[in-house]
């Protein structure tokens, strides 16, 4: 009916140079910025073609009134620059700057030959260099924060336009991830073109498609984070362990919660607002991922992360169900008892993570046919922590390593001790296995340790051993402070 | 409804289609739009709508068609009788039911009057007051009753107006449907501009202080005195640029269409007294309150004007504009508060009025005058924002007072500083931009208009990115104007 | 003197300033004075002086000083002599 209308109106027109302007606008522009976008920006060209179509549409129709050619080809020059410009607000808005998703598109193709998916249980639980390292193999980590399975199933789906590893491991988590708006938008920011696009109209409904064109509209208020993500850099060597998302997170979490003291809580109360439970579309995308290895012949394992709680839904089972490579961490005796190896219930501190990397480089030299590289295994085995042991008498308070390796001549410590603002005790590189300590004054305090090998510096790791800690409250409530799990 | 994207591109259509369109069928595309845009928010709405605009039609045609001035007379009442009432039962039937109740409670009667489930037909405040004005004026021959019936209706339903005003006279509103209005370059992008600072106005910092007044009003007694007053001083700023951001929106697109509406508002904040505020504040709706309330009642009372009469007249206004506000007792209150100021300011002027200089007061006089006007009208605000009577009182209590100290609530809840500083900074902006355009009596639209191309542009694009980045629409509703609720 | 002339008197005195000077597409803006008290006096004073009488209805269809002058014309006109 509008074109119609228009083109009634369109016919009284005599200049030959306005309708031409108008047809080529039609006609190029979409072009050019399906070019743009796709090969400048990564993005998906449906978004620029439906407002740049609805636009030139609508100044069409004014130009094919009233509008002088003059004043339409500035119009639309306007409308052009407005939009390169919008196109390159999206990036810092648009949460594609994911450092695993970056790594792999700058990745060689068909170099990747064992691929880690998930969210923020893979990414602490495996260390691709480590995995590396140990195996000789090239690996990668594929995860953002929070994805669900739908939004694994797609990770794969674009690892596969560019890569053909021969082994896949999913973590189990995103089973029990609702597939909601702000998991389905973080899992789609990384995706880029064809599986972006069908991504989009697979899992969106139509009111939802501008946020997933212009993530800006959905990222917003990301602005004003800005010096949250800085205040992790006031700790020194922070940056590694804590990652922004979690800084974010937790913070928030925290100051919501100031004043309690530490201690062990199940996994419903320290994430209340999350059902656990496996979200059925899930499981058909787990179903989905399968077939997609099959068709692909590659061997997919599914692993699951420990808890410092007993796993609250039966993995195995569906495992099992499917004839699925499994493993499980939860039953491996190692990290149980060790909450030396975690930052909050449910994920590794950098500790942790060094055991678990090795843990996985075991289990997939077999099937992968590799054999594992003594040396730098034993590099990395000589970082490792068993336990951690805590004593307080009166105020002061003395934390005491338990390492793997009885011989420790290899390690040296540093310890520090820091609350919000500033590290308020350091102690340096040194054999001392063991730090004592008087709290300053009543408030919350973190506990990090680093260890390294003597000989070999760069293998490293940090660890975030008590994040809260109120030795009056604790004193008060004869409580035994307890560090890892909140 | 009005700040939204969503309603932008209602507007394009509306707008591509309007000049494509031979004149003659403008008024009708128009109309079909405005119904549309009101049907979209609800259907039963669009009923009463028509009905009202059926009713006033005939009754004004029957009006203008009788001789007997007491017949027209009696046609009058019928009209201005049907639409209060309409309004009354829409709008007042919960205050006045719950009211009574309250008596009942105090006078210890168990027995309560059940509260109808009553649907309240957005808009219908502001159309209702045209349609009475209407009558009015054709009854008085300020203007003639529209024989189409159709154009009638547009000027009941014209969809930039409807839900929240400005209130527009027949005598001028009518017959722009009628002039031959041709496409107009300049009138796109002066209108445009407008709208963007519009929207600016709103989703940068009426919705971004919304978050923070609400937290206040919602549960004063959280927090301490300065936060308190903090609140009441945003609330201030954020109903300005709520209120007048819908008026530049609205006004701006309605001058792209070519047609003029009454400006609302004239640097309200700038006013030097209470009956200057009036003056620049909600334009319109003051007008309306002079032209068919305040100038009979004082006609009526002229040959004994005591300042007895002029003080009731005064408050009788303003009693009916608090109520017309809203059906609460704080509503009622403000109007007083309103009512109270006037009434005292007129009995000084009319001891003064003998000696009243010429000369421009200093500046550093109309300085003060404009602070302590800004004052009372803030103060009048807690009423009109709080959420009740008690409420309101308590604020003032703590505010002046400077109590409840101990409070610990924190009116910025979970943002960061950063936020702060730049909600701070945009404050800022908006005062120094209301300061220069109060100074420079030119508009900021029209400021940016008369610039040079480059600096144009840019200032455009800056405008539009600002808003998309800051602006705050998330959690709220953005499009919910604080004034549609009236 | 014309109409325009004598309710220019009415106006100096009403407001108080000998200096001004009516004319049809005056409104109440042009007059620092001319609220809506002020109206009301202005309309008495009119009445008085020329020794007329309005009705409701027909002051409040007046939206600048021309539409009073026709008012006052046509009441003049209506006026038994």
């Amino acid at each position: 009916m509008l074109w119609v209308g228009a083109w009634f109106n369109y016919r009284g027109i005599s200049s030959l140079l306005q309708r031409s302007i108008i047809i080529t606008s039609l006609l190029i522009l979409p072009v050019l910025w399906i070019t743009v976008y796709e090969y400048i920006l990564h993005r998906y060209p449906i978004d620029i073609m439906v407002v740049f179509i609805s636009a030139a549409f609508i100044l069409a129709l004014l130009a094919s009134t009233s509008l002088k050619s003059e004043n339409f080809a500035r119009l639309l020059t306007f409308v052009i620059i407005f939009f390169i410009g919008f196109s390159i607000l999206q990036v810092p808005f648009g949460h594609s700057r994911s450092r695993s998703f970056l790594e792999f598109y700058s990745a060689d193709d068909n170099t990747i030959d064992v691929l880690f998916v998930g969210n923020s249980h893979i990414e602490v639980t495996v260390n691709e260099s480590i995995v590396d390292d140990v195996l000789g193999v090239n690996s990668h980590v594929l995860h953002d924060g929070g994805i669900d399975m739908v939004s694994a199933y797609y990770f794969i789906r674009q690892s596969l336009e560019t890569q053909n590893p021969r082994l896949i491991v999913i973590e189990a988590y995103p089973l029990m991830v609702k597939p909601e708006l702000s998991s389905i938008m973080r899992g789609q920011g990384v995706l880029r073109g064809r599986v972006a696009f069908e991504a989009m109209i697979d899992r969106f409904s139509v009111k939802d498609y501008s946020s997933v064109l212009f993530p800006m509209l959905y990222y917003h208020s990301d602005w004003a984070l800005i010096d949250n993500t800085f205040v992790s850099e006031t700790i020194r060597d922070y940056s590694y362990l804590v990652y922004p998302w979690l800084t974010q997170g937790l913070q928030k979490r925290l100051s919501a919660q100031a004043g309690m003291v530490t201690k062990i809580v199940s996994l419903e109360e320290y994430m209340p607002d999350r059902e656990l439970a496996i979200y059925p579309e899930n499981l058909v995308y787990l179903d989905k991922i399968i077939s997609l290895c099959r068709e692909h012949h590659i061997d997919l394992w599914l692993v699951q992360s420990p808890y410092t709680i007993p796993p609250v839904v039966d993995v195995e089972a569906i495992a099992q169900a499917r004839h699925l490579n499994f493993y499980d961490y939860n039953t491996d005796q190692t990290f149980n008892p060790a909450r030396v190896h975690f930052k909050d219930s449910a994920h590794f501190n950098n500790i942790g993570t060094v055991l678990a990397s090795l843990r996985i480089a075991e289990l997939l030299a077999e099937p992968l046919g590799l054999t594992i590289d003594k040396e730098s295994y034993a590099r990395y085995h000589s970082v490792l922590v068993k336990n951690l042991t805590i004593e307080v008498d009166g105020e002061q308070i003395t934390y005491t390593l338990d390492m793997v390796e009885d011989d420790t001549s290899e390690v040296e410590f540093a310890w520090y001790v820091a609350n919000r603002d500033a590290v308020l005790i350091e102690s340096p590189f040194s054999s001392q296995n063991s730090i004592t300590f008087t709290m300053p004054e009543n408030g919350q305090y973190t506990v990090q340790l680093q260890i390294r090998n003597r000989t070999h510096p760069e293998v490293s790791v940090m660890g975030v051993l008590d994040e809260r800690y109120d030795p009056a409250l604790a004193a008060e409530l004869g409580l035994v402070p307890q560090f890892g799990a909140k | 409804m009005i700040a939204s994207l969503h309603f932008f591109l209602f507007f394009l259509l509306t707008l591509g289609v309007y000049y494509a369109l031979p004149h003659r069928w403008r008024w009708l595309w128009l109309l079909i739009m405005s119904y549309v845009f009101y049907g979209s928010l609800s259907v039963k709405y669009t009923v009463v709508l028509f009905t009202m605009t059926l009713i006033s039609y005939g009754l004004a045609r029957l009006i203008e068609a009788q001789q007997d001035i007491e017949k027209k007379k009696l046609y009058l009442r019928l009209g201005i009788i049907l639409s209060f009432v309409t309004l009354g039962i829409f709008k007042y039937t919960g205050f006045f039911l719950s009211s009574v109740n309250d008596v009942l409670d105090r006078l210890g009667a168990n027995s309560h009057i059940p509260l109808p489930d009553i649907w309240f037909p957005i808009g219908i405040s502001f159309f209702t007051l045209q349609i009475v004005s209407y009558i009015m004026d054709v009854y008085t021959e300020a203007a003639e009753a529209e024989p189409h019936l159709g154009k009638y209706a547009l000027y009941v339903a014209f969809f930039p107006q409807l839900l929240i005003g400005p209130i527009e006279r027949a005598s001028h509103l009518l017959p722009q449907f009628t002039n031959k209005v041709t496409f107009d370059y300049q009138l796109l992008v002066e209108g445009l501009i407008r709208i963007g600072w519009g929207f600016w106005k709103k989703l940068v910092i009426a919705d971004r202080l919304a978050i923070v007044v609400d937290r206040a009003f919602s549960d004063p007694s959280a927090f301490s005195a300065d936060k308190l007053a903090l609140a009441t001083l945003l609330y201030s700023i954020q109903i300005y640029a709520d209120f007048s951001a819908y008026c530049d929106i609205v006004i701006g697109m309605a001058h792209i269409l070519g047609i003029k509406l009454t400006e609302n508002f004239n640097h309200p904040y700038f006013a030097t007294s209470p009956i200057d505020f009036w003056r620049r504040w909600h334009i319109t709706l003051g007008n309306w309150l002079r032209d068919y309330i305040f100038r009979p009642l004082n006609f009526a009372a002229r040959r004994n004007f005591t300042l007895w009469i002029q003080t009731r007249n005064v408050l009788l206004v303003f009693l009916f504009s608090g109520l017309w506000h809203g059906a609460a007792w704080t509503f009622i209150i403000w109007g007083i508060l309103h009512g109270g100021y006037q009434a005292v300011e007129l009995a000084l002027q009319r001891r003064a009025r003998n000696k009243k200089s010429k000369s421009k007061p200093a500046w550093w006089k109309t300085a003060f005058s404009i602070s302590v006007t800004f004052g009372l009208v803030t103060f009048a605000w807690i009423f009109f924002r709080a959420e009740s009577v008690n409420d309101a009182f308590y604020i003032i209590k703590t505010i002046f007072t400077w109590g409840n100290a101990s409070a610990g609530g924190s009116l910025w809840d979970f943002t960061s500083a950063f936020e702060r500083q730049v909600v701070f900074l945009l404050i800022m902006i908006l005062l120094v931009i209301e300061i220069a355009q109060y100074l420079s009596k030119k508009p900021v639209w029209e400021f940016i208009h008369r610039t040079p191309l480059t600096a144009r542009w840019t200032m455009c694009l800056i405008l539009i990115y600002s808003v998309i980045v800051f602006g705050y629409y998330g959690e709220v509703d953005p499009t919910a104007f604080i004034y549609a609720g009236f | 003197m014309s109409v325009k002339d004598e309710l220019n008197l009415v106006f100096r005195e009403v407001f108080k300033d000998d200096s001004i000077e009516v004319f049809r597409e005056m409104t109440e803006i042009d007059i620092d004075m001319w609220d809506s008290f002020s109206h009301a006096t202005l309309l008495m004073s009119v009445e008085d002086h020329f020794d007329i009488s309005f009705a409701s209805r027909e002051i409040m269809n007046l939206p600048n000083v021309g539409a009073l002058m026709d008012l006052i014309e046509r009441k003049l006109a209506e006026k038994p002599r």
